[in-house]
């Protein structure tokens, strides 16, 4: 009795870039059979997109790159049969979700592909009705894809590879420029299709806390490309401290196990899900300890060292010097006779590392805007140090904030990354010698100066932002605004990015982010803002304001992963306040 | 075209999308520059032509300019009113960005030839316009404006379509689609840019 | 994503979207029910023709013509009026300012009109100016035939079910339709990006110039860099797999588009023929 072939066999497949000089990946061999669900997992710039790309031949097609290796899917061989003749094996969801639409309904988008492969108008509509009923959008058939929200259009991204009737569907990073709720959506969409086990899918996702939860297998690639590791999904459990040191994001549960682990929590098997973690310490007799340092803006349970400023500033040592550095005064914005920000008064304290969050259309980029200038507030509303806003001129607020645009190509001004640097700093007046030097060591400061000379497009996704905080800092201004800076990001560059942003609000600056994720502002904010339809309904310590359920729900947020994972642990009352896995005690380990 | 690649296609698509964006306020500009003085309203003649100019030398493959106006005048058509006449307005323009190119077989890109496609194109134009509009009727420095005008414009237009495309090159755009080796700007991003 | 194209998910629910209708939409006016292509070849004898036209009455009598099969057959809902005001206007505006830049030497034989101390504005001058006045506004008159009662998507359609145009320019086209907002609100960002990086900021004509070259390139990079993710995703959907596709929408050629092509031939001869001579 032997197995039935793999719907899809890769073997010793490596790729390489046109203008790239190694391969990523540069090794990968596996085998996927028909209704599995492979989870692919690896580190930034391990190549796993592009291998997603390869798998329909759109790598080398439509991509400039050498593809070494076979695939083969289904009878078909990727790179050597037409993409098109591929697509009725293998369909694909992209990151975005905008770039997936090229119709005017919903209906027409799910048809496109089978219209495409001139199957019959009856076919072409029983597929149609087939896959949007399955991703729960037959009822809006008839609208515009545009008028759907994030979530939705990947769902009908989905519902429009489910059309094509492949059994191999291949997802790359599906929720990367979504906000959680979308997230939710796509996944509750997925998990209809894996039940129904009638397609293969390799899912190439780097937040595990969802789509764990719907994978039969993992594979594993390294930095380099290869392939480390490629079993049942229950392999993250037992390699688990291997892979972290990969730079693999394990789930939620499995880091808090970990920190958890070496405080005495005895965990039989490593948890991947929440319900894991929650039945293992329930097990758990003995109260958990808290963690001895408390981060900034961390809520210290009563009875612990005071010093604790619940006004915003930093309570680990650092001097509460909660001088107010933007204020802003009955706040009122209004786009095009709509209005969209109802009379917000806040008052943000230098040094402070403050999160701009809320529901989608909450309103959060125009207050973040106004308060920074970039929209022209009313007069007297809103003031910098002091400064008036609404009065100031461009070149002022150079000097006091530095604004960083969600995408960092739109403020580039001119072709060289020193250029870049430096254009702030001549419109400030500065003597040449003074600009040179000073842009050079911002650039070294940044890790930018072997680029000096590049264009500022060709960088890296991550250079590109560092660039653009870099030539936001130059001038030396006091605060840092940034509007949704991980958006579109895996979480190792998220991360690494806020690290930066960390240590640029420890060395003094006073930073400002709109985000929509909730435990990257736990771990590295000190205050929150909540705003909802426009009005401010929360400003406060981050640790207060996240553990607040009622509030977040009252916002249409979710709560942060970690919060939501230990709030409720029977027997355990203490890490019920818990928003940051730093709050978890840990003998000293690799720090998340 | 039946081996065009589709992000070849969408790379024309997207500048024609641009171009009928900078041309729906541009058509009204000119009926009404026209209305005040009729031979000035060629001033801004140039911006029919850019798009294409910057397909031809951003992509240099035969048809890019073509395909530009075609879209162009497509995704125009709901603002301008004018129907089919905005589709046959912009291939017309266009064609004269590809002139040059066709009558050396697409085998040379040099710079000069986008020039002398739109020389052609504002001798060409003041010609047909005479009659058309019975120009012999006008003043004659009404008449001599109307051609240093298109002439000009048609120029200016070229010049800045080149600028615009070899920024785009210098930026990494449309790597897979354009050719490895092109004229203008070299293909790698070398180092010290120039611009 | 709402959040970034600055509309919540209720604000874009209730935009009406502009411009654009398609072809699912119901067609109530007869000269949207006719195929695209027919207002396109219907009136293209006429407006070649005109073109070496040189009377007043028969452009007016075009121009009568478009205008009275527009009030008849389209839908005249407020855009479209103001399109149809627009004919008499641009008569009257250009046929006046061509007769005031007309070279006063050339109509010395007919009458005087107006003096204004040299200058002097004879009648032969204004009825070559609104000779040529007439014929603009009936070239644009037949041009607002098609253009008032077609949307650019079925334009695309019509020229590949019909005109045999290969079928991935015409739906490049209509994906490059959903480009359009994206580009508005892109600009929007880039701008304002600019504003705050006080990218040549400054008065006047030639720092507005240069701004908007400054824009210009990184909104056209990110388009391309766009679409060419749509690109991929269009052909992971089978674009391309055979020379044609299930169509849909079906735009169909009747016997009342021949008829309307060959009856607006048969009038636009007419015209052209008598009217000369009647008006002497």
């Amino acid at each position: 009795m032997t197995a039935p072939a793999p719907l899809l066999r890769v073997r010793d497949m490596a790729i390489v870039h046109d203008e790239a000089t190694q391969a990523t990946p540069s090794a990968v061999s596996f085998e996927v059979r028909a209704g599995e669900v492979v989870l692919l997992l690896g580190p930034s710039g391990c190549g796993k997109s592009t291998l997603a790309l390869a798998l329909n031949g759109l790598v080398p097609r439509s991509v400039p790159a050498e593809v070494r290796g076979s695939i083969e899917v289904d009878g078909l061989r990727a790179g050597i049969d037409s993409v098109a003749r591929l697509s009725t094996r293998v369909a694909l969801v992209q990151q975005d979700p905008d770039a997936q639409i090229v119709t005017g309904s919903v209906l027409d988008e799910v048809a496109f592909g089978p219209e495409n492969l001139l199957l019959p108008v009856e076919e072409v509509l029983r597929r149609s009705e087939d896959a949007l009923r399955r991703v729960g959008l037959w009822a809006r058939r008839d609208d515009d894809p545009a008028v759907l929200s994030g979530g939705g259009r990947q769902r009908l991204a989905i519902a429009a590879a489910l059309a094509m009737g492949s059994p191999l569907l291949v997802l790359d990073e599906p929720t990367a420029n979504l906000d959680p709720q979308g997230a939710e959506q796509v996944y509750a969409a997925l998990a209809e299709v894996v039940a129904a086990g009638d397609r293969a899918i390799v899912l190439v996702e780097h937040d595990l806390d969802a789509a764990i939860g719907l994978a039969d297998r993992a594979v594993v690639l390294d930095r380099l490309g290869e392939v480390v590791a490629d079993g049942p999904v229950d392999l993250l459990r037992d390699r688990a401290e291997e892979l972290l040191a990969l730079g693999i994001w394990l789930p939620t549960a499995t880091l808090a196990a970990l920190r958890l682990r070496s405080s005495g929590v005895a965990f039989g098997r490593l948890p991947l899900v929440a319900a894991e973690l929650r039945e293992a310490l329930a097990a758990h007799p003995v109260a958990v300890p808290r963690a001895r340092s408390f981060p900034p803006g961390a809520v210290v349970p009563q009875g612990e060292a005071g010093g604790n400023d619940r006004a915003g500033g930093r309570t680990d040592g650092g001097t509460a010097s909660a001088r107010a550095l933007v204020v802003a005064r009955d706040l009122r914005i209004s786009r095009r006779r709509t209005p969209v920000l109802h009379g917000v008064d806040l008052s943000i304290a230098a040094g402070s590392f403050t999160a701009i969050v809320g529901a989608n259309g909450a309103g959060k980029t125009t207050l973040l805007q106004a308060l920074c200038g970039v929209l022209r507030p009313p007069k007297g509303s809103v003031s910098i140090d002091g400064v008036d806003v609404g009065r100031a001129d461009a070149r002022l607020l150079g000097r006091r904030v530095g604004f960083v645009f969600q995408n960092p190509e739109h403020q580039f001004v001119t072709s060289t990354v020193l250029d870049e640097v430096a254009h702030e700093l001549r419109r400030q007046g500065l003597e040449p010698d003074e600009v040179e030097r000073r842009a050079r060591a911002t650039l070294r400061r940044f890790g930018l100066e072997h680029r000096a000379e590049a264009h500022p497009f060709l960088l890296s996704g991550g250079q590109k932002r560092r660039l653009s905080v870099a030539a936001a800092l130059v001038a030396g201004a006091e605060l840092l605004a940034l509007d949704e800076p991980t958006f579109g990001q895996d979480r190792e560059r998220a991360e690494e990015l806020l690290a930066l942003l960390s240590d640029l609000n420890a060395a003094g600056t006073t930073v400002l982010v709109v985000t929509h994720d909730l435990q990257l502002v736990a771990e590295h904010a000190s205050d929150v803002i909540v705003l909802g339809e426009g009005r401010l309904l929360a400003h406060g310590p981050v640790g207060a304001v996240l553990a607040d359920d009622a509030l977040l729900e009252r916002s249409g947020l979710r709560p942060p992963p970690l919060h939501a994972a230990l709030r409720d642990v029977p027997g355990h009352p203490e890490l019920a306040a818990v928003t940051r896995f730093a709050e978890l005690p840990s003998s000293g380990g690799r720090a998340t | 075209m039946k081996n065009a690649p589709t992000a070849y296609l969408i790379t024309c698509a997207v500048i024609g999308v641009a171009g009928a964006v900078l041309l729906a306020p541009a058509n009204w500009l000119s009926t009404a520059v026209f209305a005040a003085a009729p031979f000035a309203a060629v001033a801004i003649a140039g911006l029919w032509l850019l798009p294409a100019v910057i397909a031809m030398r951003l992509l240099q493959r035969p048809g890019a300019g073509l395909l530009v106006g075609l879209i162009s005048g497509l995704v125009i058509m709901p603002f301008s009113g004018y129907g089919y006449m905005s589709i046959a307005t912009n291939l017309w323009w266009a064609f004269f960005a590809e002139l040059a190119f066709l009558l050396v077989g697409y085998q040379r890109w040099w710079t000069w030839l986008h020039y002398a496609g739109a020389a052609i194109l504002g001798i060409v134009y003041p010609l047909l316009a005479w009659v058309s509009f019975d120009l012999g009727s006008l003043s004659t420095p009404a008449l001599i404006g109307f051609f240093a005008l298109t002439l000009a414009s048609v120029l200016a237009a070229t010049a800045i379509g080149i600028l615009i495309a070899d920024r785009l090159a210098k930026a990494g755009v449309a790597r897979g689609v354009r050719p490895k080796r092109r004229w203008g700007v070299p293909a790698g991003d070398g180092p010290a840019g120039q611009h | 994503m709402a959040e970034q194209l600055g509309r919540t998910d209720a604000q874009r629910r209730a935009a009406p979207r502009s411009g654009t209708r398609t072809s699912s939409a119901p067609r109530s006016a007869p000269l949207e029910r006719l195929n695209p292509l027919t207002k396109a070849a219907g009136p293209l004898p006429a407006t070649v023709l005109l073109v070496l036209v040189r009377d007043l009455a028969t452009p007016a009598a075009f121009i009568a013509l478009a205008l009275l099969l527009l009030l008849l057959g389209a839908r005249l809902d407020r855009r479209n009026l103001l399109f149809l005001a627009l004919v008499p206007a641009i008569v009257l505006t250009t046929g006046t300012s061509l007769s005031l830049w007309a070279d006063p030497a050339r109509f010395e034989e007919t009458a005087a009109l107006l003096r204004v101390g040299g200058w002097t504005l004879h009648a032969g001058a204004l009825e070559t100016g609104f000779a040529t006045g007439l014929r603009l506004g009936a070239i644009t008159a037949l041009a607002l035939l098609s253009g008032l009662t077609t949307t650019g998507p079925d334009v695309a359609r019509s020229m590949v079910q019909q005109l045999r145009l290969p079928y991935r320019i015409g739906y490049t086209a209509l994906a490059a339709f959903r480009f359009l907002p994206r580009f508005g609100h892109e600009l929007e960002v880039i701008r304002q990006a600019h504003r705050v990086r006080g990218a040549h900021a400054g008065r006047g004509p030639f720092a507005a110039a240069a701004r908007w070259l400054g824009t210009i390139v990184p909104l056209l990079a990110g388009a391309i860099r766009h679409g060419e993710r749509v690109a991929m995703a269009m052909d992971a959907r089978a674009f391309g797999a055979h020379p044609t596709r299930t169509e849909r929408h079906v735009l169909r050629w009747r016997a009342v588009d021949t008829a309307a092509v060959l009856l607006f031939w048969a009038v636009s001869a007419a015209l052209l023929l008598t009217v000369p001579a009647l008006a002497g």
